[in-house]
């Protein structure tokens, strides 16, 4: 068998639009969803019984459900409530809301890392929740969650793969698309494959600085936390 | 080790104004009761030491004090104000009152001098080149003017705990409340802790101090408490305190304390 490079050659603009979508869906929604992760974590946390218990239900939801079950009750089953969102904006908005999910636990374990005594001396010095919260309690944050923020990140970008069932014209969609025409299952696979690495292992990198920057220290074997 | 005469309660006119009363103040942790009818006062100028077996309450009771414990029963008064759910009040009373830790509790991602000025800063208002003056004018208090640049991690513990000390003091409280401020220290430098908390005291400073130092206390205090299962056993000035215990209990834990 031979591979067949001028299937994918002839297709590359397909596979393009495909590659900007899956990082235009993924761009949008990680940064919502780890806004979303601040929100239902902080809710989560709060004194507030009717706050909390909502936070659970939601993290509960959407933690317990496969993703595709999620984005088809939004594209199928709210039509029926007489909303009906283009496949886009349901990618949009499912991938948001599920990241959110793991974001919030995400920060509730990192938040729940840094010492009581932190909340302690920000408490006895007056300062307000909200400012200690910024500039005391978050500060010490980052070398916790980046790491499993990093793999949440990369899972939304790999799962925003199932949005080509709802006709999201993102990589795999793409990739159907180009072996519907070629019949060259190999080659387009493995083509989308490498390009979904490639995604992902320069968004790596790029979380990498940021740990670096947030307090660990690149050795040899990789970042160890301080 | 003797009482020092310019320490001691019964050279000192005690200035009358009560500072922190306590009034039939109840706590429980859900169906625990941990501690029970406590009663007592602060003086503006006055220091008290609380002493006791661990897990007799000394802690959680001056934590309360600052509400970073709730009580559920009884009264706490801070200079006339009520300790209530009322978040204006908890605000007010936590800027006047400064309290150091057991673990010193220091912002690890900031510098000492970062250390010192947020809260004069956010809380007090001041402009930063305010502070820093505040701020530097306390770390030559405690002795460490030169390591305002370093972080936390790179002092040792009883710098640590000095620039904990420091960082409460920017704050100008009207008492400091310290919560077993050397328990957590190595005993070389427990002495710098205690000559910058007994300096505090000679400046006037209204001190509540849970301790196991008796030294300090006895050199220090105008009056020590005893605790012990969330009650108030004993109450006394220092010399009475020591020489002369009442309750069986206190006897039993001074014997333990000085046998070693």
């Amino acid at each position: 068998m031979t591979f067949d490079y001028m299937a994918i050659w002839d297709n590359r603009d397909i596979l393009i639009d495909g590659v900007l979508t899956t990082l235009l869906v993924s761009t949008i929604a990680i940064p919502i969803g780890i806004f979303i992760g601040i929100v239902i974590c902080m809710m989560r946390i709060s004194d507030n019984r009717m706050l909390r218990w909502s936070s659970i239900v939601y993290i509960e939801f959407l933690r317990n459900i496969p993703f595709l079950i999620l984005i088809f009750l939004v594209f199928y089953a709210l039509p029926f409530y007489g909303l009906r969102l283009s496949g886009l904006t349901t990618g949009f908005i499912c991938l948001s809301i599920y990241g959110g999910a793991y974001f919030a636990e995400i920060f509730r374990g990192g938040i729940q890392s840094v010492s009581k005594g932190q909340f302690d001396a920000s408490k006895a010095l007056g300062l307000k929740y909200g400012f200690y919260m910024r500039r005391v309690i978050f500060p010490q944050l980052y070398k916790y969650i980046i790491p499993p923020g990093t793999n949440i990140a990369l899972t939304m970008i790999k799962e925003s793969s199932l949005l080509s069932m709802i006709t999201v014209a993102e990589l795999t969609y793409a990739a159907h698309d180009v072996n519907g025409r070629t019949f060259t299952p190999v080659e387009t696979f493995a083509t989308i494959a490498l390009l979904y690495w490639l995604i992902s292992t320069v968004f790596l990198k790029l979380t990498h600085l940021l740990q670096v920057k947030f307090g660990a220290e690149d050795t040899q074997d990789g970042l160890t936390v301080r | 080790m003797q009482t020092t005469e310019e320490y001691n309660v019964a050279s000192r006119e005690l200035n009358q104004e009560v500072l922190i009363e306590i009034r039939n103040m109840n706590k429980w942790y859900s169906d625990f009761q941990v501690l029970t009818d406590i009663n007592f006062s602060v003086y503006t100028g006055e220091r008290v030491v609380i002493c006791g077996p661990s897990g007799s309450g000394k802690s959680t009771l001056i934590r309360c004090i600052n509400r970073l414990e709730e009580h559920q029963q009884g009264d706490i008064v801070f200079d006339g104000i009520a300790l209530t759910d009322e978040l204006k009040n908890i605000d007010k009373i936590r800027s006047e009152i400064g309290m150091c830790f057991q673990q010193f509790n220091l912002f690890p991602h900031l510098t000492v001098m970062e250390n010192l000025v947020l809260a004069p800063m956010s809380v007090r208002n001041l402009s930063r080149a305010e502070a820093e003056t505040l701020g530097s004018h306390f770390l030559e208090k405690v002795k460490i003017p030169d390591q305002a640049a370093k972080y936390p991690s790179q002092l040792s513990g009883g710098q640590q705990q000095r620039v904990a000390i420091a960082r409460a003091l920017c704050m100008q409280p009207r008492v400091m409340l310290f919560d077993e401020p050397t328990s957590a220290l190595d005993p070389e430098m427990i002495a710098e802790v205690l000559d910058t908390m007994e300096e505090l005291a000679a400046d006037g400073m209204t001190m509540l101090c849970v301790t196991h130092e008796m030294g300090f206390a006895r050199k220090v205090a105008d009056r020590v408490i005893f605790m012990d299962a969330g009650q108030i056993i004993e109450e006394n000035d220092p010399v009475n305190f020591f020489d002369n215990p009442q309750n069986a209990r206190t006897q039993q834990f001074l014997k333990q304390i000085f046998e070693h």
